[in-house]
C-alpha cells in the first residue's frame, strides 16, 4: 500500500466554511489524535532516520518500554541492555534497509529482527528483574515518493508466547513424568516416603561432606563416605526395582569411581560430584512432586493390616516370580510358616527390608538356574522357605533356601560373624579379605569384584540397621545344599 | 547447569588472579548452596538473562581487596572506594569472559557492586546455586554461580 494514497477512511480537512481559517480544525484533529494516542493499547510512534523517536507517541508506549519522556531519544540507545546486542546490531541494519527507497518494503519486513523478542527491565541496581515478549512492525510514511518517518507499533505478546512455551514444556515434561510414574507405581506407598526419606538424608550427607570438605586433610576420606551414602541410595533403589534411580545412581557413582583413581586430587576435580549432586536433587523433587500427586489416591483407601500383611506376603512372591523369570532360574515360595501378623508394626518396613534384600540376593548369587541344578541331580525348582517365630522375647525371622553355597555365602558368614576389631583367626586369610570387604567399599570395577561389593554392601547395610533394633544376625549351612538366614529381632525395643 | 559451564566461571575467576598478580588462587570442593547466606565484605554481581537466566557473583574480603590493590596498583592504604572498584574490576573480567563465550544471544549486565554482609544476595529459587570455594595467598572467597 502506498502511503500517498488519497483514498483514507475518513474525509479530508476542510478550511471553516464561513471563516476560511483552519484554526479549529486542527484543533479538533489535535483532540482526536490525543484521544488515540491516549486510549491504544500499543506502543506507538515515529523514528526519523536518525533512528530519533518524534514528538508524537502512544501513552502505551511509555508504560510497555518502561521509559517516560521518549521525546528526541535514540531508539538503539533505548534498546541496549534491553534486549541482546546480536538483535541491536540486526536491527540497525534492518533500520537502515528501511530508509532505502530502492528496496521493496514487504521484502525487507521479512527480515524483521523485533519481531517477537524478549525485553528486559532492570531495576536500580542494573540487575534485570522481569521481562516481557514484545513484538515490533515497521511501516514506511512517505511523501512524494520520499521515505520521511518509519511508524513503528510494539505490542506486547507475552502471553501468547509464554502459553506456547509453557504447552511445548509440558508436553516435554509429561513425556518424563509418565516414564517416572510408571517406574514408581507398583511401589506401596509407605515404601516410596520411606525410600524418599533415606534419598533426602543421603543426599544431604553429602551436601555437608562436600560443604565441610574445607577442615579435611584426606580428600580421598571424601569420596569413600560420598560412594558410602550413594551405594545405600543404589540398594534402596534396586530393592524396590526403582530402575531409574538406580540407573542415575549408577552414573553418579562412576564419576566418583574416576576420582577414586585420580592421583593427586583439587576442587575443580570435584566439580562433577557436584553438578551430578544437582541432579540428583532435581529428580528427587520431580519424583517426589508426581508422588504427591498420585498418593491421596492411596490415602482415601486405607489398607487394614491384614491386607498389609498379606501384601508383604505377595510382594515377596512377585520379586520371585520376576527375578528368576528374568535369570532363567525356577523357585518355589514356601512361606506356610511365616506369620506376617505376628511382626509388630514397628518392624513392618524393617521387615520387609530384610526379606526382600535376603530373597533378592539368593536369587541373584545363590540360586543356581535351572539347567545347572538339573546337571547336579538336584531338584530343577529351588526353594526359598520363609518361617517366622516368637521366642524369648525375640521375634525369629528365618529364611532358608537349596541353591549352591558359594564362596559369597560364606564370606557373607564370616561377614557377619567378625566385628572389625575382633582377632581373625591368623591363619585366615579368607577372614582378612572379608573383613577388608566389609569395611573398605570395593570399588573396583570388575564385574565379579562388582557382585561382591554390592554383596557386601547390602550385608553391611543390613547388620548396620540391625544393629541399630538390638538386633542379630546368623548364617548357618545345615548342609552342603541348605543355607540359612535367621534373624532376631527384639521385642521390647533397646 | 553442566560442568563445563562451571569449569568455565571457575576457569575465568582463577585465571583472573594468575594473570594480574602471578600468584595462582586454589579452587576449594565446591558444594550446593542451601540457606545459609554466602556473602562476605564486599559482592560483585553479574546479571545474565537471554536463552538461560541467571546470576554470577564474586564475594571476598576487604582484606584480600587491599592486598589486591597493594599489588595491582601499588596502594598500601586503599579507601573503600578503590577496593569497591577492584571488586567490580573481578566481576568484569568474569562478565567480559562470559560475553566471548556465551555469544552475543546472552545479555550480561554490568557488574553491580554490593558492600556488606548484612543480608544474602537474593538468587532465582528454581535454580540450582554453585558455591565454589577459592583462595588467594591466605584470603578465602567465593565464586557463586546460579544458572539455568
Amino acid at each position: 500500500m502506498n502511503n500517498d494514497d488519497q483514498s483514507m477512511p475518513f474525509s479530508a480537512l476542510e478550511p471553516n466554511a464561513e471563516t476560511g481559517k483552519w484554526e479549529s480544525q486542527w484543533r479538533d484533529l489535535e483532540r482526536v489524535m490525543h484521544y488515540l494516542l491516549q486510549h491504544t493499547g500499543e506502543g506507538i510512534f515515529f523514528l526519523t532516520q536518525d533512528l530519533v523517536i518524534q514528538e508524537y507517541y502512544s501513552k502505551a508506549l511509555q508504560e510497555i518500554l518502561g521509559i517516560s519522556n521518549l521525546r528526541g531519544r535514540n531508539l538503539i540507545n533505548l534498546l541496549e541492555n534491553r534486549i541482546p546486542s546480536q538483535i541491536i546490531e540486526n536491527t540497525k541494519e534492518y533500520l537502515q534497509l528501511m530508509f532505502r527507497p530502492d528496496l521493496d518494503e514487504e521484502v525487507i519486513n521479512e527480515l524483521n529482527p523485533l519481531v517477537e523478542t524478549e525485553f528486559f527491565y532492570e531495576d536500580e541496581w542494573g540487575i534485570w528483574t522481569s521481562s516481557k515478549y514484545l513484538s515490533f512492525t515497521f511501516r514506511r510514511v512517505t511523501q512524494e515518493k520520499n521515505i520521511i518517518l518509519l511508524l513503528i507499533t510494539i505490542k506486547d505478546v507475552t502471553e501468547k508466547i509464554l502459553l506456547s512455551k509453557k504447552i511445548q514444556q509440558t508436553e516435554e515434561h509429561t513425556q518424563k513424568q509418565m516414564e517416572w510414574l510408571v517406574n514408581i507405581l507398583h511401589v506401596e506407598p509407605e515404601m516410596l516416603k520411606e525410600f524418599f526419606i533415606g534419598v533426602e538424608q543421603e543426599l544431604a550427607n553429602i551436601e555437608e561432606i562436600l560443604k565441610n570438605a574445607k577442615d579435611t586433610k584426606n580428600p580421598r576420606e571424601l569420596i569413600e563416605n560420598i560412594y558410602r551414602s550413594l551405594f545405600i541410595i543404589k540398594g534402596n533403589a534396586s530393592m524396590l526395582d526403582l530402575r531409574f534411580f538406580t540407573d542415575k545412581t549408577n552414573q553418579f557413582i562412576n564419576k566418583v569411581f574416576k576420582l577414586r583413581n585420580k592421583s593427586d586430587l583439587n576442587g575443580n576435580d570435584f566439580v562433577p560430584i557436584v553438578v551430578s549432586l544437582g541432579d540428583m536433587r532435581e529428580i528427587l523433587k520431580e519424583v517426589q512432586t508426581i508422588f504427591k500427586r498420585i498418593s491421596h489416591f492411596h490415602n482415601h483407601f486405607r489398607i487394614k493390616r491384614a491386607y498389609e500383611s498379606e501384601l508383604l506376603v505377595h510382594s515377596l512372591k512377585t520379586l520371585i516370580i520376576s527375578l528368576s523369570k528374568q535369570l532363567g532360574k525356577a523357585v518355589k515360595f514356601d512361606y506356610k510358616d511365616f506369620d506376617a501378623l505376628s511382626i509388630p508394626y514397628s518392624y513392618r518396613n524393617m521387615v520387609r527390608d530384610i526379606l526382600f534384600l535376603l530373597v533378592r540376593n539368593t536369587i541373584l548369587y545363590g540360586i543356581e538356574d535351572f539347567d545347572q541344578r538339573k546337571s547336579s541331580n538336584k531338584d530343577p525348582n529351588a526353594i526359598i522357605k520363609i518361617s517366622s517365630m516368637i521366642n524369648d522375647g525375640f521375634l525369629g525371622l528365618v529364611m532358608k533356601h537349596d541353591g549352591r553355597i558359594d564362596r559369597i555365602e560364606r564370606m557373607i558368614q564370616r561377614l557377619v560373624t567378625y566385628e572389625p576389631d575382633e582377632n581373625l583367626p591368623e591363619s585366615s586369610l579368607e577372614g582378612i579379605q572379608v573383613t577388608q570387604l566389609l569395611f573398605t567399599p570395593n570399588l573396583q570395577m570388575d564385574n565379579e569384584r562388582e557382585l561382591e561389593a554390592s554383596y557386601s554392601m547390602d550385608m553391611e547395610l543390613l547388620k548396620r540397621k540391625l544393629k541399630e533394633k538390638g538386633g542379630r544376625l546368623k548364617i548357618t549351612f545345615t548342609s552342603e545344599d541348605c543355607c540359612e538366614f535367621k534373624i532376631l529381632l527384639p521385642l521390647r525395643r533397646v | 547447569m553442566n560442568e563445563t559451564d562451571l569449569h568455565f566461571f571457575i576457569d575465568s575467576t582463577v585465571n583472573y588472579f594468575e594473570e594480574v598478580t602471578g600468584e595462582q588462587a586454589i579452587t576449594g570442593i565446591p558444594y550446593l548452596k542451601g540457606k545459609e547466606p554466602v556473602v562476605l565484605d564486599y559482592s560483585g554481581i553479574i546479571g545474565i538473562s537471554g536463552k538461560r537466566k541467571g546470576c554470577v557473583y564474586i564475594t571476598t574480603t576487604s582484606e584480600m581487596l587491599k592486598s589486591l590493590a597493594n599489588i595491582i596498583l601499588n596502594d598500601h592504604q586503599a579507601t573503600i572506594e578503590t577496593v569497591k572498584d577492584l571488586t567490580g574490576e573481578i566481576a568484569n573480567t568474569i562478565s567480559g569472559n562470559v560475553r566471548e563465550a556465551y555469544g552475543s544471544s546472552f545479555m550480561i549486565s554490568v557488574p553491580v557492586v554490593v558492600e556488606g554482609r548484612a543480608k544474602d544476595i537474593r538468587l532465582p529459587e528454581h535454580v540450582q546455586t554453585f558455591v565454589i570455594p577459592i583462595t588467594w595467598k591466605e584470603y578465602k572467597s567465593f565464586l557463586v554461580v546460579c544458572l539455568e
